[in-house]
C-alpha cells in the first residue's frame, strides 16, 4: 500500500488509508521520524510577497526574445499570426511550423516593435517546428537578445512553466505578449491522448501537456520554466478526440537542439524534408493467428475473437475464441480497426502483450508474433 | 507517547503552512502529490454500447463534430478516471462512464493490472458511480476535513483521460464551496473529460474532492465548460458518506418536496405555493406555513432549504417542522423524484 500523504502530518496519515466501510477503531499510533523535509519547511521564513515567485523577472528578461510572426492565410481555421522566440543574435527565430509560414510575405515584429521581413529558412512539419530568417534592413539587423534552448529532460508533471505569447493576434507593434503559466500535465504521446496523429502532420510522439490553456497565435511562443529557461516551444492547436479538449503542448527542447544548430550553420534555406505518409510501414506483414469477428458494420465492432489458427503464436499463448482483446502492448483495441492499427506496427519476431476479458476476468498474455503470408 | 506532544507541536503550524510555501516548494509539492495519489487513480475503460456504432471519426467533419449525444455535450472516446475508495475494491467514478453505455467497464489499476468492474449504484444527481473489482489491499484515499476545504487554497486535478502510464496533472486554486445545490466545490484546475471521476487533492496530499462532469445547473457539463477554470468536485467526504448506499446498489435520484417559498418572506422560509399531488402536499402542508425545520436542522431562508433537499434523495423520509399561524407542528414527508426521472 502507497502512502497518500506526505510524511509531515504523522497524524492524519496514520488515518489515510483506510476503507470507508472499515472497522471505526484506530489504527495503533506510531511515531514517524520527522523528515527533513518537514524541518526544512518549518525552517522557511514566511514568504514575502513577490520574492518566492519569480515570473515577473524570468518574464522581464524573456521579453525582448519573444516576437510576434505573421504570415499568409487565416484560411481552414489556420492563423496567419503566430509568436516566436529569437535564438540566435543573428536573426534566427524558433516557432511552430505552419502552413502559413509559406509566403514571401513573411513579417516577424520585434519587441521593440520593428517590423522585419523573414524568410522560412527551415521547417520540418514531422517535428512541428520552423526556422525564420530575419532579413537584415538597411543599416543591418537591431541587436537582437536570444533565449538559448534549455534542457527540458528533467521536467516532470507538475513543474510551474509559463508561456508568452501572441493569442488572437491581439498585440500590435512594441505591445508586449500576454504571460500565461500553469504546470506541466504530462509528458509522451499525444497519440496515447486520443489526437488522431494520422490526421496531423506533427509527429507528436513526445511533447509536453501543460494545463496553460492555448489559443490561436500562442503557436510558436515560448515555454519556460519558472526561473525562465526556454524547455520548449509552444505547438499548434490539437483537439484529442479522447476527451474533447484542446491538447495543450509544447515541443521539447531537446528535440529543436539539433534542428536550430543545423539551420543556424546553413548557407541557405533548407529544402522542407518530404513528408512521411503516417501509416506507411516499412517492415513485412505479421501473422498473430488470432481471427476476430468481423461484422459488416458501418463502423468497426469491438475486437472479439473468432478463432484460433491451429499451431499459431495466438493458441501458443492460449488465446480462446470469444475472448475480447482490451489492448495489445500499450494501446487500448476499443474496435479491430484498431486491433489492426497496432498490430500493423509490429515486426515478425516482436513479443506483444495481450490483455484479454473473457468471461468477467481479465488475462495477460505474450504471444511472439511470426512472419505473415504476403 | 512522550514525543507525541512535541510531534504535534511540530505538525501544527506545518498544517497551517501547507499553502504558504515558495514557488520552489509549491512545484515539490504538487509533483509529490502528483506521484503519491497516482496509485489512487485509475483507469475506467467503458467499451461496447453506443461506442460500438461509433467508434472513430471516420471524416474530417466527424472528427471535427464529434459526436453530439444531446444539445452540448459531447460523446468523448477515450478512457475516463476512477478514485479507488476502499481497499477491496470499491471505486468512485462518474456517470461520463456510461454515457455509452458500455456492455464491458474495465479498470486499469497504476501497476498495469486490468480488472473486469460491476457497476454497482449511482447517484445521479451528483453524477456520482460506484464500481467494484475483484482486488484487494489497494490504497485508500484520505479525505481532506470539510473545515479545510476553503476557497483559495491550491488544488492539484489528477486524471487519466490522455492515456499515458501517469495521471495527467493540473493546478488551480478552490474557487468555492457549497455548490451545485450545496453538492459540489468549484475549482479553478482544467476540468474535463480528461479527468472526470480523478481526485482533486491539496497540497498535502488529501483528496479534497471528485471531479465530476456537472454544471452549475446541475445538469451534465457541456464542452464549453471543459478546461474553462469553472470546474465541479464533490467533497470526497460526501462520497464516502454515500458509498455505502451505492455500493448496495441503489440508484438515488435529486429529492423534490414539492413548495415553493416566498423569496420575498423576512419572517423565514413562507411557502407561497404547494405543488398539488407533491410529497409535502401529502404530509398536509399549505400556502402560508412557515417552514421551521427539516430533520432537525433550522432552515431560515429559501437558500438553506434548497441546499438542505440537494443533500437528500428521492425515497428519503424527512421530518419537518412548521408553524400556521400561532399553531406548531410536525409533519413526515417522503421525497419524490423529479418529474420525467
Amino acid at each position: 500500500m502507497r502512502r497518500a500523504g506526505l510524511s509531515f502530518d504523522a497524524e492524519d496519515t496514520q488515518r489515510s488509508h483506510r476503507a470507508p466501510s472499515a472497522s471505526s477503531a484506530p489504527p495503533p499510533r506510531a511515531l514517524r521520524p520527522i523528515s527533513l523535509l518537514t524541518l526544512l519547511l518549518l525552517l522557511l521564513p514566511a514568504a514575502r510577497a513577490d520574492d518566492a515567485w519569480p515570473l515577473p523577472q524570468a518574464a522581464e528578461r524573456a521579453f525582448p526574445s519573444v516576437v510576434k510572426v505573421y504570415g499568409a492565410g487565416g484560411f481552414q481555421g489556420v492563423p496567419a499570426y503566430g509568436t516566436g522566440v529569437i535564438v540566435d543574435e543573428r536573426g534566427f527565430v524558433l516557432t511552430a511550423w505552419s502552413i502559413a509560414l509559406r509566403t514571401e510575405a513573411l513579417k516577424v515584429v520585434t519587441h521593440d516593435g520593428r517590423r522585419l521581413r523573414a524568410t522560412l529558412w527551415r521547417s520540418d512539419p514531422g517535428l512541428g517546428a520552423a526556422l525564420l530568417r530575419l532579413e537584415p534592413p538597411q543599416g543591418g539587423l537591431p541587436s537582437l537578445q536570444p533565449l538559448r534552448l534549455a534542457d527540458s529532460t528533467g521536467l516532470a508533471p507538475g513543474d510551474a512553466v509559463f508561456t508568452i505569447g501572441n493569442p488572437f493576434g491581439i498585440i500590435y507593434g512594441d505591445e508586449r505578449p500576454a504571460v500565461a503559466w500553469g504546470v506541466v500535465t504530462a509528458i509522451g504521446s499525444l497519440r496515447a491522448g486520443g489526437v488522431d496523429v494520422a490526421r496531423l502532420p506533427e509527429r507528436l510522439e513526445r511533447v509536453i501537456v501543460t494545463d496553460i490553456p492555448g489559443n490561436p497565435g500562442s503557436q510558436g511562443g515560448p515555454l519556460l520554466t519558472r526561473d525562465g529557461r526556454l524547455v520548449g516551444i509552444v505547438g499548434r492547436l490539437v483537439e484529442s478526440r479522447a476527451t474533447n479538449t484542446i491538447v495543450n503542448h509544447a515541443l521539447p527542447a531537446a528535440d529543436l537542439v539539433e534542428f536550430v544548430r543545423g539551420g543556424v550553420a546553413a548557407e541557405r534555406p533548407i529544402p522542407e524534408p518530404p513528408r512521411v505518409a503516417p501509416r506507411a510501414r516499412a517492415g513485412a506483414a505479421v501473422e498473430s493467428g488470432l481471427r476476430l469477428q468481423r461484422v459488416h458494420l458501418a463502423r468497426s465492432p469491438m475486437a472479439y475473437v473468432e478463432a484460433v489458427v491451429r499451431g499459431s503464436p495466438a493458441e501458443a499463448a492460449g488465446v480462446r475464441p470469444d475472448d475480447l482483446v482490451f489492448r495489445l502492448g500499450e494501446r487500448t483495441i476499443r474496435s479491430c480497426r484498431d486491433f489492426d492499427e497496432a498490430l500493423a506496427a509490429h515486426r515478425p519476431g516482436d513479443t506483444v502483450r495481450l490483455v484479454l476479458k473473457r468471461g468477467d476476468a481479465m488475462r495477460e498474455v505474450t504471444l511472439t508474433l511470426a512472419a505473415g503470408g504476403p | 507517547m512522550r514525543a507525541l506532544p512535541l510531534l504535534l507541536l511540530l505538525a501544527l503550524p506545518t498544517l497551517a503552512r501547507a499553502d504558504d510555501l515558495d514557488a520552489a516548494a509549491v512545484e515539490a509539492r504538487v509533483r509529490q502529490v502528483a506521484r503519491d495519489l497516482a496509485p489512487l487513480v485509475v483507469e475506467v475503460e467503458a467499451l461496447g454500447g453506443l461506442d460500438e456504432r461509433f467508434d472513430a471519426p471516420e471524416t474530417e467533419e466527424e472528427a471535427r463534430e464529434g459526436i453530439l449525444t444531446k444539445a452540448g455535450f459531447k460523446q468523448a472516446h477515450g478512457p475516463t478516471t476512477g478514485v479507488i475508495l476502499s481497499s477491496d475494491g470499491l471505486i468512485a467514478t462518474t456517470t461520463f462512464a456510461l454515457h455509452r453505455e458500455p456492455r464491458h467497464l474495465i479498470v486499469t489499476l497504476h501497476d498495469g493490472r486490468s480488472f473486469v468492474a460491476r457497476l454497482l449504484g449511482r447517484d445521479e444527481a451528483r453524477a456520482l458511480v460506484i464500481l467494484k473489482i475483484d482486488a484487494k489491499d489497494l490504497p485508500v484515499p484520505r479525505a481532506a476535513p470539510p473545515a479545510e476545504v476553503v476557497p483559495g487554497r491550491f488544488a492539484v486535478a489528477l486524471g487519466r483521460g490522455l492515456g499515458g502510464r501517469s495521471p495527467g496533472v493540473s493546478l488551480g486554486i478552490v474557487s468555492a464551496v457549497g455548490r451545485v445545490g450545496g453538492r459540489a466545490l468549484q475549482s479553478s484546475a482544467a476540468i474535463s473529460p480528461a479527468n472526470y471521476g480523478g481526485p482533486l487533492a491539496g497540497l498535502d496530499g488529501s483528496v479534497l474532492g471528485l471531479l465530476v462532469p456537472l454544471a452549475l445547473d446541475g445538469g451534465m457539463a457541456s464542452v464549453d465548460l471543459y478546461d474553462s477554470g469553472i470546474g465541479f468536485a464533490l467533497p470526497l467526504a460526501d462520497v464516502l458518506a454515500i458509498a455505502p448506499r451505492l455500493a448496495r446498489g441503489e440508484v438515488l435520484r435529486p429529492g423534490v418536496l414539492g413548495v415553493s417559498p416566498d423569496l420575498t418572506a423576512k419572517d423565514g422560509v413562507r411557502l407561497a405555493s404547494v405543488a398539488a399531488g407533491s410529497p409535502a402536499a401529502a404530509a398536509g402542508l399549505r400556502e402560508g406555513d412557515l417552514l421551521l425545520t427539516i430533520d432537525g436542522e433550522p432552515v431560515t431562508t429559501p437558500w438553506e432549504l434548497r441546499r438542505a433537499l440537494a443533500r437528500r434523495h428521492a425515497g428519503d423520509e424527512v421530518t419537518l417542522e412548521v408553524r400556521r399561524g400561532a399553531e406548531a407542528r410536525t409533519v413526515k414527508a417522503r421525497l419524490a423524484a423529479k418529474e420525467g426521472e
